[in-house]
């Protein structure tokens, strides 16, 4: 793939040890279309620092977490970075296949996790699939995540969405990428961006993945798809 | 007003054996009046004061000549000795001593030998300066004075003290045929030292060692008290060998029977104290030393995640780009240095599986997979190390036992183990769990030497361990054994049906 400069993906990376940083730091600066903007010791120095990104017009897309950090978790860094920047994806890095951990850690928004014993290539996918909006859960964890928002009818939220932004939650539910969202219904990818995020915020959830499930089950696509 | 009253009672105790007419020759209200301003705080000192001022007025009223210039003195020297002993005292040994600590009794010592040498010397020097005593006499009159006051103090202030610390745990200690029997002991063969003529006065040595050994302070410091109070009575009344003595000898020898019967009594029970508290230590710290093994196996288990698992992820991200820069620098992935990197990423990824596999084992409960099974594991593992075969039987599924109720078993049959290993030298010993009638039986069965369940076994702590998780669980446990017959230990617990 021949990437251009703005199909570079700009990540944060967050993890405590200083030892995996410098990994991650070496391994994602190597990849071509993947370019290392930053990186925190912790919750706290992440959003100092997404602060004055902001303030340069650089944010991050992606941001790599840790979730286990201390004083403040990785969920919790999440779940406080997702409420003040929606439009930035965070992929959750976590040591164990740790049901509990990875389910709060994609409640609190983050949209797709990596193991810390996956290999170095998964890490890069995990980062562009997140980027891309993509959905990348195994079923069991997709259950949970299921289950755990409200129960259906209760609501009338989908009043509140108007047709366009139906449509882009329909694109959302069936797994597509803002990019290809943005093509299929002529707007730009900034457009695209800006209605996942009015989405997320209409429908009270914080990140895609609970979006897309959230119209899966009240009936706004074909449950024939299956998330990946 | 109770202090006082209670402080001019030990006075008129006191007076019962007059050296001479305001000297006695035992003076129990120092000790009263230390304990209780150490016990209570300084503040109580007007009691003291009111208690030592109706003493005196009663000695002005019996004698109208005695100078008052020396009652004063003596009363101030008084006062002294009870604020600084109770001082002293909180200084030396710190507050709520019970006298079960040889350094709570040397300091003790210390406290009282210093007050009362306050106490005698003004009392000597208001004595001499208003002439009641001649100046020839000055250093037997101190001596007298000093012995009556600190051989008063051993008496009261650690019978005080012992008591203070819990009256009802000293009670109920007391409470029984063994302490009645020790209590008429020791107040019979007081009577009997005491009231023939024969110097046998050591004959009341057993019985406060019986004492001092089985029943602690309390005990002791009562013990102390009834032999003194028997010594000072019947001497008082002319009977006894010190009766026959003249009065300053008399004087002498009962203060010094008092200091050497109390100061032996006190420092045995502080010695037993002692070594019974090290001994719950350590029967406290054999039963939480499988938690704290346990405890250990996760903190290695955090640690070995915390920095080797970490450093592995970082190894496999640093190969990968180093393999990913190899190729794009027009490396070879099949040349030397491709093929060792292949070699890192292959060792990384099967360091970091054993890693996992590792720490799991770490993090795992000991009886995760049911007591059977854990006991039978641990069997296997003593077997390995010496001559004894241990079969372990029990049902096959998993029993449904509370997770609490299961650890102490598969504890309380550990311990029984490592009884059967270290004491019994036994051949077999076969272990057997049972699911019966709502409750759940564990058997250690060994054929070894035995030994006399019934008599103190100190150094055995795994029986008192043993008993302790089995109250925990509330569950019964008996041992069976006799000397050259084996030892069976037997544990009943209620089941419950739910494991949490």
């Amino acid at each position: 793939m021949e990437p251009t400069r703005d199909e570079t993906i700009r990540v944060l990376v967050v993890d405590d040890h200083e030892v995996v940083r410098r990994g991650l730091l070496a391994f994602l600066d190597g990849e071509a279309d993947i370019d290392v903007v930053g990186e925190a010791r912790g919750g706290a120095q992440a959003l100092d620092l997404l602060a004055s990104m902001e303030s340069e017009g650089r944010r991050p897309d992606v941001i790599v977490m840790d979730l286990q950090m201390a004083p403040v978790d990785g969920i919790e860094s999440t779940r406080q970075v997702r409420a003040l920047y929606n439009d930035v994806e965070v992929v959750a890095l976590t040591s164990f296949a740790d049901e509990e951990r990875v389910h709060a850690a994609l409640q609190a928004g983050a949209s797709g996790y990596v193991l810390k014993d996956s290999d170095a290539d998964d890490v890069a996918a995990a980062v562009r699939a997140a980027h891309r909006g993509q959905l990348q859960l195994d079923a069991a964890v997709a259950r949970r995540l299921m289950s755990s928002l409200h129960k259906p009818g209760d609501d009338d939220r989908i009043s509140e969405l108007t047709s366009r932004e139906l449509d882009v939650l329909r694109l959302v539910a069936a797994g597509e990428p803002n990019k290809q969202i943005a093509t299929e219904l002529a707007i730009s990818e900034r457009t695209a961006r800006t209605h996942v995020s009015r989405i997320l915020r209409k429908l009270h959830v914080s990140s895609r993945t609970q979006a897309a499930m959230w119209a899966v089950r009240e009936g706004l696509v074909d449950v024939e798809h299956e998330p990946h | 007003m109770l202090l006082a009253a209670a402080y001019y009672g030990a006075a008129k105790l006191g007076q019962a054996l007059r050296y001479t007419a305001s000297v006695s020759a035992i003076w129990p209200p120092a000790g009263l009046g230390i304990a209780a301003l150490y016990l209570w705080g300084i503040r109580w000192w007007p009691g003291v004061l009111l208690g030592e001022i109706v003493v005196n007025g009663e000695l002005l009223l019996d004698d109208s000549t005695f100078p008052i210039g020396s009652l004063l003195g003596q009363q101030t020297g008084n006062m002294a000795e009870i604020i600084v002993g109770a001082l002293l005292l909180r200084r030396l040994i710190g507050p709520n001593a019970g006298m079960d600590r040889i350094e709570q009794v040397g300091g003790m010592l210390v406290a009282l030998g210093v007050a009362t040498a306050i106490s005698a010397t003004a009392g000597t020097i208001s004595m001499v300066a208003g002439g009641v005593v001649d100046e020839s006499g000055t250093a037997e009159f101190w001596r007298t004075w000093w012995l009556a006051d600190t051989s008063g103090g051993l008496v009261v202030l650690p019978l005080m003290l012992a008591w203070a610390q819990n009256p009802v745990g000293a009670w109920r200690r007391i409470r029984t045929w063994e302490g009645a029997a020790m209590i008429g002991g020791v107040t019979a063969l007081s009577f009997l030292a005491f009231s023939t003529e024969e110097p046998i006065r050591y004959t009341v040595f057993p019985a406060l060692i019986w004492a001092a050994f089985r029943f602690g302070p309390p005990g002791a410091t009562l013990s102390i008290a009834i032999t003194a109070g028997v010594a000072i009575g019947e001497t008082a009344n002319d009977v006894g060998p010190f009766a026959e003595q003249p009065i300053d000898h008399r004087t002498l020898s009962t203060q010094l029977y008092i200091w050497v019967a109390a100061l032996t009594t006190l420092f045995l029970s502080g010695v037993v104290s002692e070594r019974e508290r090290a001994s719950r230590e350590l029967a406290e710290a054999r039963r939480t030393e499988g938690a704290r093994a346990e405890e250990e196996r996760r903190r290695i288990a955090r640690d070995l995640h915390d920095s080797v698992s970490q450093a592995l992820f970082s190894t496999v991200l640093h190969t990968r780009t180093a393999q990913k820069a190899l190729v794009q620098e027009g490396g070879s992935p099949s040349g030397r240095v491709g093929r060792s990197l292949g070699a890192i990423a292959n060792l990384t990824r099967s360091v970091q599986s054993e890693m996992r596999a590792l720490i799991f084992e770490l993090r795992r409960d000991p009886v995760h997979d049911g007591l059977v099974a854990a006991l039978a594991r641990h069997a296997s593992g003593l077997r390995a190390s010496d001559g004894l075969t241990i079969d372990v039987r029990g049902p096959g599924p998993r029993l449904a036992l509370p997770q609490l109720v299961e650890s102490q078993l598969f504890a309380i049959g550990r311990e029984a183990l490592a009884n059967v290993q270290k004491h019994a030298g036994a051949s077999a010993a076969h272990v057997r769990v049972e699911a019966q009638q709502g409750q759940v039986v564990v058997e250690v069965r060994d054929n070894g030497r035995g030994f006399n369940p019934a008599a103190g076994h100190p150094g055995h702590f795994g029986l008192d361990s043993m008993r302790s998780r089995t109250a925990e669980i509330g569950g019964r446990i008996t041992i069976t054994s006799a000397p050259g017959s084996g030892t069976l230990v037997r544990v009943c617990v209620p089941a419950g049906t739910d494991r949490n």
